[in-house]
């Protein structure tokens, strides 16, 4: 395949090497993003232990997130956790692209902590 | 659906000094009833109060008109980020000028080296241009080099690259597509069209971005399962942009060469108008699955790329979303598709 490829490419100087260099590209965003959906779907498990409201990121590849969304149960009172989940929630969807999905996040959980 | 508009591309005046073999817009003369200075003033703060982000201001050649400099500070003036797109054969007479109004970017059109760019904008110009891009380099001025591609100049790429590099601007390529002046014979062939592709992605992987950031404009594209980071959200014309012609005419794009897509004119109605009907732009507005073409209708990414360029889908098929110069379909034409089970996972990757 890569030689095919490489067929179509060489009247501009494409070598096969730079197929592979494109080949490792892709792979490494893959890795990327198998990193963040893993690190959303921890995150979204810890915002789900904190909030007694659904949470709701449908939004793929973030749905994973939604695994945390149901409530698990209410932790009162507890800023550290609170804390270090927001930050997590922002590192996770920031690094995705997903800005407003990540206020949302942020603002559900700063209700839900100022209710309690 | 409310959709905000936030770039408007603006054919500031159909005057050209130049008659380029593959002008889509066939420049040269002035259209009848180009907008005056006023009506001109009048549109940049409807469009500011339509919150539009960043105007472009090109042509034909927009230096040539004589209030340029007026209507572009009353861009600024009004808080948006101002662009320009020129052949750059007059521009070092009003460097200073440009400088002051701190344009986001200019954009040069630079078609090969020598003889190709003479050939295809005429002789002397090559100079000229490449000083616009020194002086535009000198005062800091973010610049981008725009190549339009075609059979004419298609091998002059890899020479272009060695010139451009280190020269501190962006390079973006684009497809000449046949309307205008451009004949249909001189486009890239799909296998051309993706060898310049498969040499875009290995400059973005070769070079350091500082060094010569390479962009694939819009029409190259869409989704590829070999290409690294081909994504596109579809067309935007009529959904985050506009096109503005030099006699006050509204299109979702100025490369829709054609009076049928101008969805009303500002003299004779305000941009809000316009732009808030619900019956403007439905080719983009009321896109859904049912309007892909032959060419795109079985595509996994038919709904995220809607089918590609509207232009060149137009220009070329007769029809909106069936955009057939498209990666992902070149390579299942070509067999080099292998779905393997991470791109079934990832399809957007």
């Amino acid at each position: 395949m890569e030689k095919e490829i490489h067929d179509l490419g060489k009247v501009l100087g494409v070598e096969e090497e730079d197929i592979k260099s494109m080949k490792k590209e892709r792979f490494k965003r893959y890795i990327f993003y198998l990193t963040v959906i893993i690190f959303s779907t921890i995150t979204g498990f810890f915002m789900g232990m904190l909030s007694p409201t659904s949470i709701n990121y449908d939004s793929y590849p973030f749905s994973t997130a939604s695994v945390g969304s149901v409530s698990l149960k209410s932790k009162k009172d507890n800023i550290p956790f609170t804390i270090i989940t927001m930050i997590l929630a922002v590192i996770s969807f920031v690094a995705t692209y997903k800005f407003s999905q990540t206020l949302f996040g942020v603002a559900i959980m700063y209700n839900v902590y100022r209710r309690k | 659906m409310k959709h905000q508009l936030k770039c408007a591309v603006w054919e500031f005046t159909l005057r050209c000094n130049l008659r380029c073999l593959h002008c889509g817009s066939s420049a040269g003369l002035p259209r009848e009833k180009e907008l005056t200075t006023n009506e001109c003033f009048k549109l940049c703060e409807e469009l500011a109060e339509l919150g539009c982000e960043d105007v472009s201001l090109m042509g034909g050649e927009p230096f040539l008109r004589k209030d340029w400099f007026s209507v572009a500070s009353c861009i600024r003036d009004l808080g948006m980020n101002l662009a320009f797109v020129s052949n750059g054969t007059i521009l070092d007479r009003y460097i200073e000028k440009i400088s002051q109004l701190e344009p986001k970017v200019v954009g040069i059109s630079l078609d090969g080296m020598k003889n190709t760019h003479e050939l295809i904008r005429g002789k002397g110009t090559f100079e000229k241009t490449v000083k616009a891009i020194d002086l535009l380099r000198e005062r800091n001025i973010q610049t981008t080099v725009i190549t339009t591609v075609s059979k004419l100049n298609f091998r002059d790429l890899p020479k272009m690259k060695e010139f451009l590099f280190k020269k501190e601007v962006n390079w973006q390529l684009q497809v000449a597509m046949p309307f205008g002046n451009f004949k249909r014979e001189q486009m890239l062939s799909k296998e051309e069209f993706y060898a310049t592709a498969l040499f875009i992605a290995k400059e973005r992987i070769k070079n350091r971005f500082e060094d010569l950031p390479v962009i694939g404009a819009h029409c190259y594209g869409y989704y590829s399962e070999i290409l690294p980071g081909c994504e596109w959200d579809g067309c935007q014309a009529g959904i985050s942009s506009i096109g503005i012609t030099s006699d006050g005419g509204i299109v979702g794009c100025l490369s829709m060469g054609n009076d049928r897509f101008i969805e009303g004119n500002v003299r004779d109605k305000s941009l809000r108008e316009i732009w808030e009907d619900p019956n403007s732009f439905e080719y983009n507005r009321k896109f859904d699955e049912t309007k892909l073409g032959p060419n795109c209708r079985n595509c996994k990414y038919g709904l995220k790329c809607r089918g590609g360029c509207n232009s060149m889908s137009y220009t070329l098929t007769g029809r909106f979303h069936n955009d057939p110069y498209c990666f992902y379909a070149i390579e299942k034409e070509k067999g080099l598709v292998k779905e393997g089970v991470l791109s079934k996972i990832f399809p957007f990757l």
